[in-house]
Formats: C-alpha cells, sequence, structure tokens
C-alpha cells in the first residue's frame, strides 16, 4: 500500500499562520515578561492582525482546493479573511477599553480573540465538512471561555455556562448530521458531493435529515428562531468586547459555514436546493419575527442589541435563502455592514461608562449628547445603520437583501422582512432618543474613553457611511468573489 | 454658476455638523454661524434663478451625476442634483424663508439652555429640505424625506421635559411612518416597473411602460399619495401637526408650515407626469384636499390656543394645494405653496412674537391676550398685513394664490372642490380675523402681572417679521392672471408640459363654461368677485363678534352648543383614532366595535397588539433555564424534519 | 445477520439518550457527559457508514472504499479530539458555576432571562 503525502503549501495558510503566532506570543509574554503593559500587548496584536490583513489581500486566489481537498483559497476566502481580521482588530481595540477597568487576564483576553479569529478564518477556507467542523470547534472553544473570561461577576459565569452546555449540544446535532451526509455519499469532501449531486440530483431521507441536524447545528451559530434562546442570554452576561465577538465574527463565520455548505453553485449541496430551502426559508420567517418582536420590549441595551443580532441574521437568512448570486452578493456585503454596526454599538456600551461601571440600561445613555457629543452621534449612526436609514450601509444592505428575496419570489418573506423593518425603527430610535433628549437621573458624568476605542468608533462610524454613500467600494469586490465562484 | 449646486445643501450641513460636533467650540455663536450658512445658500439659490429667469425659454433642467451612489445589477442610482424651475422656486422659498426664521430664531432663542441643540437641529433639517428639493431620483427625494420627518421628530420633541412635548413627538413619528409605508411601496412598485429611480428615466420609461388611467399606475400613485397625506397632513393622518406645534415658534414656522409640511405637495408636483396618468388618483387628491380644507378650518374657527389655530389653518391651507393638484392646477399649487410660506411663517413668527411677550413656550389662551396692539405696533401691524393676505383680499398674495386655485378647480370641472373651497375660504377669513381682533383689538384681559411684562420684540425678531410682511403684500405680483401677466406661470410651465403631453385627459371640460355666453376671462372676474366678497362677509362677522358685540360668541355659543362642542373638540378625531388604537384593546372589542377600528385604519391597531402579545409572551418563554432552551433546538430540529420531509 | 441498520439504530438510541441527558438532567457534569454520548453517537454511525456502506456490496474492497475509509476515521479522530478539548473547557466552566453557587445544578444559573 503506497501512502500519498499530499502537498503542502504553507504559504498559502500564511495569513492563518500569522494570527496564531501573534496569539501565542501574546500569551507567552505573559509568562516572560513580568508586567506586561496592556498597551503592548494591543499594539503586538495589531501589528499581527495588520501583517495577516495585507498578507490575505497579497495572495491569489485559486479555485482549486489545497491540503488534500482539504481547503480552498479561493478569493470567497481571501475577502473573508480580511472582513474577519479587520473584525478581530476592532474587537481587541475595544477589549483594551474594557481591560482597563478590568485589568485581570488582560493577555488571554487578546489571545482568545486572535484563536476565534483563525477558527472563522479556516470556516472561510473549508472545502471539507471537517475543517468545516474543526473550524466551527476552533472559534467555539475560545469564545466560550471569553463569555466567561469575567470570573468574579455572575453573569459572565452564567453566560458562559449556557453558551457552552447549547453550544456543545448543537455540536452535537451538527456531527451526527456530517455522519449521515458521509453515510450516503461517503465523502465529506463538498467538492466531491457537489459534482456527484450536480450529475444526478436526487436526495434520499437520510441525506434530508442530514441536512436538518446541520442546520440545527449551524443555526445555532447564527442564532436563527428558535435555536437563538441562548444568545440574549449569552450577550447580555459576556463580557461586552467578548459579546461584540461572538455577535459579529461567530454570527458571520455561521453564515459562511452555511454558504460553504448549502449554496455555492457545484461545489455544495445547492443542486438539492430544493430539498433544503423550505426549511431556512421557515426559520428565517420566524426569526425575523422573534428577533424584532424581543427587541421591542427590551430596556437593557446589550439584551436589546442580542434580540436585534437575531433579528439582522433572520434578514441574512433571507437573502441566503434565495440562492440566487445577488443573494449572495447582498449577504455578504450585509455581513460587512452588520459588523461594523455591531462592534461599533458595543463598543457604545463600553465607552459610555460611569464612574467605572459600563452602561448597562438602555437609559443609562441619557445625557450622552450633551458630554460626549461623538459618541452620542456615533451611536446614533449605529443605530440609524442598523434600522436601515437611507445615507448608511444598513440601508443599501437591507435594499439588496429585501431585492434578492422578491427576484427570488419570496414575497411574503420580504414583506415580513420590510414590516419587521419598520417595526424596529421604534427600539433603535429610542436609544437615540434617550441619548439626544433625556437628561441623566443622577449627575455623575460620563468616563474618558481611551484613544484605541475612539479609533474603533471611528473607523465603524466612518466606514457605514462611507458604505451608504459609496456602496460600490465593497460592491465591486464582492462581485469579483461571486463571480470567479 | 451650476458647479456650486452641491454647496446649497453642504453648507447648512457643514453648520449643523460644527454645532453637533464641537457645541463648545461654537457656543453662543451657533445661531450666527447656522444664519451664515444660510445666507450663503440663499446667495447661489438666487444667483441659480437669475441665470434662469436671463435664460428664458432656454432655460434647460440641469441634471449632474455627482457619483453613482447605488450601482448594482439593474439598479443605478445616482448621486446628483437636478435642478429645474420647479427645484428652483422650492429652493427659494427654502432658503429665503429659512434665513428670516433663522435669524428670528436667533432672538427668540436666546439664552434658551438648549441653544446649540436647537442650531444643531435647525441646520440639519435645511440640510435634508435641500436635499428633498434637489435630489434627482426617488431614492435621494425619499432621504431627504426622512431626514426633515426626523428632525422635525426631534424638534418637536424639543422641550423634552414636558410629557405633552415628547408625546406630541412620538405621535408625529408613528404617524408619518404609516404614510412612509405607503411612498416606500409605491417606490418599490415604480422600480418594478420602471427599472429606474430617477426623476429624467422615470418621465422617459412611464408613458410606455403604464397606460394612462390603468390599474398599475392609479395603484402606485395612490401609494405615493398615502406618503404626501402622512407628511403633508391631510385627512386622516393630519393628526400629528397640531401636536406639533409643542415645538418652539420658529420650528412650527420653517417646519410646520413653510416646507417640510409642503414636501407632499412637492412630490406629487415632480411626479407630475405620473400623477397626470391617473385621473382616479387626482380625483382623490382633489377631493381629500378640499375636504381637509374645508375640515381643518371649521376646527380653526373655535380653537382657544392660538398656535393650534394658525396649526389648523396650515392643515386647510395645504388642503386647498391638494385640492389644485387634484385639479391639475400644478402650477397654482405651486404658487399658493407659494404666497402661503411667506404670509404663514409671518404669523408663526407673530404669534411667537406675542408668545415671547408673555414669556411661554408654546401656548397662549387667545382669550387672555386682547388690545396688544398698544404694547406691540410692530408684531401687530405684520400680523394684520399677513391675516389679509392669507384671507384673499386683494391686491396682497393670498388673494392671487388662493383665487387662481378656485377658479382652475371650476375650470376644470371640478364645482363641488371649488364649492368646498370657497367654504373653507369663508372659514378662513373668519377664524384668521377672529384670532387677529382676539390678540390685538379691545382691551387686554389677562392679569396685571401679564399686563406689566408686555413689551415689543426686539428688532432681531421684528424686522423678519416686516420682511416676511413686506413679501406677503408682494409676491402674488408675480402671477397676476386677471390683469394679464402670467410671469410665474410661463416660468414654471416647462416643467408640467411633458406630463400634460403624456397623460390621460385627467379632467374634464366644465360644461358650464363651455356653454356659457360670457367670455371665460369675464366669468374669471366674476368669481374673484365672489371670493373677496365671501371674504369681506367674513371678516366683517368677525368684526361684529368679537370687537362690536363682545358678549355675541358667548350666546352663539350658547345657542348652537353641540356644534361648538364638536368644533372646540376637533371632531373627536384624536378620540375616535385614541377609541380605535388603544380603548377598544382594553375593553375586548364588539363586532361593531372591531368594524369601526378596520374602517379608521385596518389591522395597525391589531398589529400593534399582537407585537405586543407576542413580544411579551416572548419574554415568557425565556425562562432562563438552560434545559428549556435546549428544548426549543429539539423543538426546532423535530419542526425542521418536518418541514423536510413534507417537501420530500 | 448483524448490518448497517443495527448499528445505526444502536447509535439512534445513544444519541436520543443524550439528548434527553442533556433535557432532564440538572447536574452539569451529567450534562456534559449525555453531550459526549451525542457525539459518540455520530462516531458510531460514521464507523458503521464505512464498515458497511449503503450502496455496494459492503466491506472495503476498492480503492473508493479506502478513501471512504480514511476519510470517515479521520472524521472520528477528529471528532474525538474535539469532544476531549470540550470536557476541557467545559470542566472549566462547571469549576467557575461551582465556585460562584457551590453547587453544580444548572438551574441555578438563570439569572439572565426575559
Amino acid at each position: 500500500m503506497q501512502i500519498q503525502v499530499p502537498e503542502i503549501s504553507l504559504w498559502q495558510v500564511l495569513p492563518e499562520l500569522i494570527v496564531l503566532a501573534t496569539a501565542v506570543g501574546v500569551l507567552a509574554s505573559d509568562l516572560f515578561v513580568k508586567s506586561v503593559q496592556r498597551v503592548n500587548v494591543t499594539l503586538t496584536a495589531t501589528l499581527g492582525l495588520l501583517i495577516a490583513f495585507f498578507t490575505a489581500r497579497s495572495l491569489e486566489a485559486s479555485a482549486t482546493p489545497i491540503f488534500a481537498g482539504m481547503v480552498v483559497r479561493d478569493s470567497l476566502s481571501i475577502l473573508l479573511d480580511q472582513i474577519f481580521l479587520a473584525g478581530a482588530m476592532l474587537v481587541t481595540w475595544i477589549g483594551h477599553e474594557y481591560a482597563r477597568r478590568n485589568p485581570r487576564q488582560f493577555p488571554e483576553f487578546t489571545a482568545l480573540v486572535l484563536f476565534a479569529t483563525i477558527g472563522m478564518m479556516v470556516i472561510a477556507m473549508s472545502a471539507d465538512l471537517i475543517p468545516l467542523f474543526v473550524g466551527i470547534e476552533l472559534l467555539s472553544l475560545p469564545l466560550f471561555v471569553l463569555a466567561g473570561s469575567d470570573k468574579d461577576r455572575l453573569a459572565s459565569g452564567e453566560a458562559s455556562l449556557k453558551y457552552f452546555l447549547l453550544g456543545a449540544f448543537s455540536t452535537g446535532f451538527l456531527v451526527y448530521g456530517i455522519a449521515f451526509i458521509f453515510g450516503v455519499t461517503r465523502t465529506t469532501n463538498l467538492t466531491v458531493i457537489g459534482q456527484s449531486l450536480a450529475a444526478h440530483a436526487e436526495a434520499t431521507p437520510l441525506l434530508v435529515l442530514g441536512f436538518a441536524l446541520l442546520l440545527v447545528g449551524l443555526g445555532f451559530k447564527i442564532s436563527l428562531a428558535p435555536f437563538h434562546m441562548w444568545a440574549p442570554d449569552v450577550y447580555q452576561g459576556a463580557p461586552t468586547p467578548a459579546t461584540a465577538w461572538i455577535a459579529t465574527g461567530s454570527k458571520i463565520a455561521g453564515f459562511v459555514a452555511l454558504m460553504r455548505v448549502f449554496t455555492l453553485p457545484d461545489v455544495s449541496f445547492a443542486a438539492l436546493s430544493d430539498y433544503w430551502t423550505p426549511g431556512i426559508w421557515w426559520l428565517a420567517l420566524i426569526t425575523m419575527i422573534i428577533g424584532n418582536a424581543g427587541a421591542l420590549m427590551q430596556s437593557d441595551l446589550k439584551r436589546m442589541l442580542a434580540y436585534s443580532s437575531i433579528a439582522h441574521g433572520g434578514y441574512l437568512a433571507m437573502a441566503f435563502t434565495s440562492g440566487t448570486r445577488i443573494g449572495a452578493e447582498a449577504t455578504l456585503f450585509y455581513m460587512a455592514a452588520y459588523l461594523l454596526m455591531t462592534v461599533g454599538a458595543f463598543g457604545v456600551a463600553i465607552a459610555a461608562s460611569r464612574s467605572g461601571q459600563e452602561c448597562e440600561k438602555i437609559a443609562d445613555l441619557s445625557g450622552l449628547a450633551r458630554q460626549r457629543p461623538w459618541l452620542a452621534f456615533a451611536m446614533s449612526i449605529f443605530m440609524l445603520s442598523l434600522a436601515g436609514m437611507p445615507g448608511t450601509a444598513g440601508f443599501v444592505g437591507k435594499l439588496w437583501l429585501f431585492g434578492a428575496a422578491v427576484q427570488a419570489q419570496y414575497y411574503s418573506l420580504a414583506l415580513i422582512g420590510v414590516l419587521t423593518t419598520l417595526l424596529s425603527f421604534y427600539y433603535y430610535l429610542r436609544v437615540i432618543v434617550y441619548m439626544y433628549v433625556h437628561e441623566p437621573d443622577d449627575r455623575l458624568l460620563f468616563n474618558r474613553y481611551s484613544f484605541s476605542n475612539g479609533l474603533a468608533l471611528t473607523v465603524c462610524a466612518v466606514g457605514l457611511v462611507g458604505l451608504g454613500v459609496f456602496p460600490n467600494l465593497l460592491w465591486s469586490t464582492i462581485r469579483l468573489c461571486t463571480g470567479a465562484v | 454658476m451650476n458647479a456650486y449646486f452641491w454647496l446649497i445643501p453642504i453648507l447648512p450641513g457643514l453648520a449643523a455638523a460644527l454645532n453637533g460636533l464641537a457645541p463648545k467650540a461654537t457656543g453662543r455663536m451657533a445661531g450666527h454661524l447656522a444664519v451664515l450658512a444660510m445666507l450663503g445658500s440663499l446667495a447661489i439659490s438666487s444667483m441659480a434663478l437669475f441665470a434662469a429667469l436671463t435664460a428664458g425659454h432656454a432655460f434647460q433642467p440641469i441634471d449632474i451625476d455627482y457619483f453613482t451612489w447605488i450601482g448594482v445589477g439593474g439598479l443605478n442610482i445616482p448621486f446628483g442634483v437636478y435642478v429645474d424651475q420647479l427645484s428652483l422656486v422650492m429652493m427659494m422659498v427654502v432658503s429665503f424663508v429659512g434665513s428670516v426664521i433663522f435669524i428670528y430664531a436667533t432672538g427668540y432663542m436666546h439664552g434658551d439652555p438648549g441653544y446649540v441643540r436647537f442650531f444643531t437641529y435647525l441646520p440639519l433639517f435645511t440640510f435634508f429640505m435641500f436635499l428633498l428639493v434637489m435630489g434627482n431620483s426617488l431614492p435621494l427625494l425619499f432621504v431627504g424625506w426622512e431626514g426633515v420627518g426626523l428632525c422635525s421628530y426631534l424638534l418637536i420633541g424639543y422641550f423634552y421635559d414636558r410629557d405633552y412635548a415628547a408625546a406630541a413627538g412620538m405621535k408625529a413619528f408613528i404617524v408619518n411612518r404609516i404614510g412612509d409605508f405607503g411612498f416606500l411601496l409605491g417606490m418599490l412598485l415604480l422600480f418594478w416597473y420602471t427599472g429606474s429611480l430617477k426623476f429624467t428615466g422615470l418621465f422617459e420609461a412611464a408613458p410606455g411602460v403604464f397606460t394612462a388611467g390603468g390599474a398599475v399606475i392609479t395603484v402606485i400613485t395612490l401609494l405615493l399619495f398615502v406618503g404626501a397625506t402622512g407628511k403633508s397632513a391631510q385627512l386622516p393622518l393630519y393628526v400629528w401637526l397640531p401636536d406639533a406645534m409643542a415645538g418652539p415658534t420658529p420650528v412650527s414656522a420653517l417646519i410646520h408650515a413653510a416646507t417640510m409640511v409642503t414636501a407632499g405637495i412637492y412630490m406629487i408636483a415632480r411626479l407630475n407626469p405620473l400623477f397626470s396618468m391617473a385621473p382616479v388618483t387626482l380625483l382623490v387628491v382633489g377631493t381629500i384636499g378640499g375636504l381637509t380644507a374645508l375640515f381643518a378650518a371649521s376646527i380653526a374657527l373655535v380653537q382657544r390656543d392660538s398656535k393650534k389655530i394658525l396649526a389648523y389653518s396650515t392643515v386647510s391651507q395645504l388642503g386647498y394645494m391638494f385640492l389644485a393638484l387634484g385639479s391639475g392646477a400644478y402650477i397654482a399649487a405651486i404658487f399658493h405653496l407659494m404666497t402661503h410660506a411667506f404670509f404663514k411663517a409671518c404669523l408663526f413668527l407673530g404669534a411667537g412674537s406675542v408668545l415671547h411677550a408673555f414669556h411661554r413656550d408654546t401656548d397662549v389662551d387667545v382669550f387672555e391676550a386682547g388690545g396688544l396692539r398698544k404694547y406691540m405696533p410692530y408684531t401687530r401691524a405684520t400680523f394684520l398685513i399677513a391675516t389679509i393676505a392669507i384671507s384673499g383680499i386683494p391686491p396682497l398674495a393670498g388673494f392671487w394664490s388662493k383665487d387662481e386655485i378656485l377658479w382652475e378647480a371650476f375650470a376644470a370641472g371640478r364645482v363641488f372642490l371649488w364649492f368646498l373651497g370657497i367654504l373653507a375660504a369663508f372659514c378662513t377669513a373668519f377664524y384668521m380675523f377672529r384670532l387677529y381682533n382676539l390678540l390685538f383689538s379691545g382691551e387686554f384681559r389677562g392679569t396685571e402681572d401679564q399686563r406689566h411684562h408686555l413689551h415689543e420684540s426686539p428688532a432681531v425678531m421684528w424686522l423678519p417679521l416686516a420682511v416676511l410682511a413686506a413679501f406677503s403684500i408682494c409676491i402674488g405680483c408675480v402671477n397676476m392672471p386677471l390683469l394679464g401677466y402670467t410671469g410665474f406661470h410661463d416660468f414654471l410651465h416647462p416643467v408640467f408640459a411633458h406630463g400634460a403631453a403624456h397623460g390621460a385627459e385627467a379632467v374634464e371640460e366644465n360644461a358650464f363654461l363651455a356653454s356659457s355666453f360670457l367670455s371665460e376671462h369675464m366669468l374669471e372676474w366674476i368669481f374673484a368677485g365672489i371670493s373677496v366678497v365671501v371674504a369681506v362677509v367674513a371678516i366683517l362677522f368677525a368684526r361684529v363678534f368679537y370687537v362690536w358685540f363682545p358678549n355675541m360668541p358667548e350666546r352663539m355659543r350658547e345657542a348652537f352648543s353641540s356644534i361648538h362642542t364638536i368644533l372646540f373638540n376637533k371632531y373627536y378625531v384624536d378620540e375616535m383614532y385614541h377609541a380605535g388604537f388603544i380603548q377598544t384593546y382594553f375593553n375586548g372589542c364588539g363586532a361593531a366595535n372591531w368594524f369601526d377600528n378596520r374602517v379608521i385604519i385596518a389591522g395597525l391597531n391589531g398589529l400593534a397588539n399582537t407585537v405586543r402579545g407576542l413580544a411579551d409572551r416572548l419574554r415568557r418563554i425565556q425562562t432562563g433555564l438552560a434545559p428549556h432552551y435546549a428544548l426549543g433546538t429539539l423543538a426546532g430540529m423535530v419542526f425542521l424534519v418536518v418541514v423536510f420531509l413534507l417537501c420530500y | 445477520m448483524i448490518g448497517l441498520y443495527h448499528f445505526l439504530i444502536l447509535s439512534g438510541v445513544l444519541f436520543s439518550l443524550g439528548v434527553l441527558g442533556v433535557l432532564l438532567r440538572r447536574n452539569a457534569l451529567v450534562v456534559l457527559m449525555a453531550v459526549e454520548l451525542m457525539l459518540n453517537a455520530a462516531n458510531l454511525a460514521v464507523v458503521a457508514f464505512v464498515r458497511y456502506p449503503m450502496f455496494g456490496d459492503g466491506g472495503i474492497v476498492n480503492a473508493q472504499d479506502y478513501a471512504a475509509m480514511t476519510n470517515g476515521m479521520t472524521l472520528v479522530f477528529l471528532v474525538m479530539t474535539v469532544a476531549a478539548a470540550e470536557v476541557g473547557v467545559g470542566l472549566a466552566i462547571v469549576i467557575n458555576l461551582y465556585r460562584q453557587k457551590k453547587s453544580v445544578n444548572i438551574e441555578e444559573a438563570n439569572a439572565l432571562k426575559g
């Protein structure tokens, strides 16, 4: 028997390796340096992420899978790497501010963010169910720990417990789904599966069961209703920078996984779309309604954002269901916009602190406009963008999401989407009203916020308005990568 | 010249940004900064208007795309301006009236703790207003439309520490969402059918895509009109405007009288090629307008709060404009929009001047005032001029525009609209002179302490009043068809010629007119005469009631107590909405009640309750226990499997 | 003759036991074990699929079967590795719960809700 050594081309996964090295370096610095300066940790992480970002940019896309068909360096994965790396940078920056008030375990905190990022990047380049599964775990395990990293706060411990238990539970479904799909197709390679399905598209009950189980596992990651129930509790309890990364990175990675598994033509289950579309259709519908209805009555800012994030998952799933190219483009664009506005909103929650206590209730933002006008202005941009106000990236993204749904003739889905969006204006504008119109109950002043946090918020706000006014900046790149696929 | 158009919205936008982002730096200079920005916009707009006037018939609409705003697939929306005669008129109204009101506001808001905040919102509002009237595509118009709505919402709630102000802001917001929903749907349908949202592209595509008078174009234009009824406060969505007077007076003058509320009229005039193709819609527009004109005017007859009276008057005058639009008299509508901007702004600022003398922010009971002519001569003079103007006495501005609307309605065969209009004109003249007499004639009826404080407003406030009063006198002379001069009409004509050429025969000829032995010009004179006589009679009535026999109103009130109660309570519309939305929810509604709800605003009530109920139930499902969440996951899996197997 | 479906039924039973364990048990450690049971059920299914292919004669006879076997075994080993890592993280989280509440009952953690 001849053992074949698969081709190893490490330079094509160089961005992942650089992030890994940075993460290990940050972690190790705690061992060898006596008192680690926070600034140095953040600077190291930023530097590493920047190098990885530009390395990813310089990579050449190729549709041929590497590492024995396990991963593929197509333009989609390169684009997503950049999105994830930029997101990780923003989260590191707002985490820096957070750590100033909770100084313990700061290097671990940054390192865990970076480890989770590697998981996302692995998902983005998966061409096989095995790296996809490993990527999901690489992403989840650090996030479980991150959620509980504020060890003395009860809520943080509770959040990590719930996140972990339900996450592990859903992993069970995911693996079981993969097992069934393996059983029917005798492979886990998505390219092989896609090609054989495209040749003769038929589904056996076992395969359809596999789809359902897989969808449960991935639906948990992107908190589609009814797999969403962990999200509000975890978002509220976890330390805010961790929440930001759970809400954005993990959710985007979940959608990328869905895209890799279900919709990419010829290298996924796309040929059997008739079988799996109705399921996602229903989930998208329920998610839009539950997310928006849940956010309506919340008084806790992070919990409101959690429900809003669920709702946005519903909008993304709606476009995703269409299975068209425009749907994929809209999903990608909205992911980037969603990343900016959600990280920004959580960043404001961290920055708008009084006497070291970060903002928890929406009412805690009262009077922010008077004392910290830039914070309030940036938050208004994030809220308006989340609501889909014209002039922001959120509007352009939603326009395309709904457009994709209409094009796929999902009229009822689009209608529910538009109606729930109108509803959402209520709870987003409420935040703005509190900031601009209400006086604070007590006369405590807002703390100063650090440069890194201000930078992150500025990048998010400028990016949102920039993409809202000039969507073509990102759109042309996205078109290139969906065109190649 | 054309290269500077982008500066017009940008200047106030910059002022808003500076005041908003660096409130400490601008501080006391915030007002001056805003005024300066507005004057800059005014200068550029004036130059553009001058260039257009000198060019005469050679003037071509200017369509500049600055960059591709949204470009994907079939959707290509540029970011650019479209400046034709219609936009120029609107730009002039916004920048001129805006500048005057800004100057007034520096005096009126002087010493207010929210001075900088005020001068952040107000320039921001003008930024969006310019965007609205200058944008070259429907989405851009919509951006402006939403933007002005947002600013209005913020400014209504300006005195946020008062419950009614916050509630009024909320009301304006919710009512406008209903309208916006129609607008958005109409816009999407338009894109669906024509594949373009740029005005030029729309107008080119429309005649080929739609059949004149067809169902599709009728539905689309009706949806757009729903948006207009929200923003321009027409039946049945007018309820937010009277409450919006909770904001500071300059806001009422600029946003809720002169500019923002006319956005609906501008939108319909801008899209006239589409509306001309839908005669049914035009009939609806005219009827709603005429009914609103009379309805609101009758409410204004008995109100006691000076700003409320003016608010209902605004609703009524906007109704006139829709009446004109519905009769196909787009130019008359725009003409009235312009004259109304001047005299209504003057009236509001005058009322503000009175409030200033009373040291109040929002409301003065007119029965507590009286005899103010002795204390506030300038305010009184300008208020009187504007009152005469709105009552339609020649040769002041209001006469020319209102008379043209009534004549055009009659000439278009809409005799019932003319009748509604003439009744409303009677009410208008009556309630305006009632207001004037109660405020300025007779003796002061307030407390001694109040009398002691009465004073004329500073020059920074009465000078703007004088400017507006001067324009209320003479702006009508740009269009005097009775005297054979139709300069304004000729100037705007090219904008509406295109639509008229492709439109259906929107309005039938008036049979009376066709068979009449009198010449058309003679008839025009006779109708103008009727209007004037009606107005004069109304003014005399007001004089009799409120000056010569001051106890008459009391006796009349007793004699017609039921009518008075109904009018004073504004036909109980607020109560009906309240009952429709909220009360029945508590009462557990019977079938009849349910039907009422459906009639008023169908389903909305139910939707709101469903959502609230759902939200509540959701909170109960979210128990906080991990096993329950796991059960949710399992239920989801079972659901998915069932869906999959059903589809299998 | 023992065949594929016997193993699949066994795997299904194991998986259901795992799910029920998560739903019904309150002890965090037992819930952790139940999750492990679910993963092992999946592993069992994969191994069964390798040994008894759904289509074809059964057994590992040709290159394609061989490829499927490597593929399946890789999956199984990685799932086992991941399960171990998950237990590592899970125990740490349970210890944290115990530190805070002096109990490993997951119903104690119910402060966040609504």
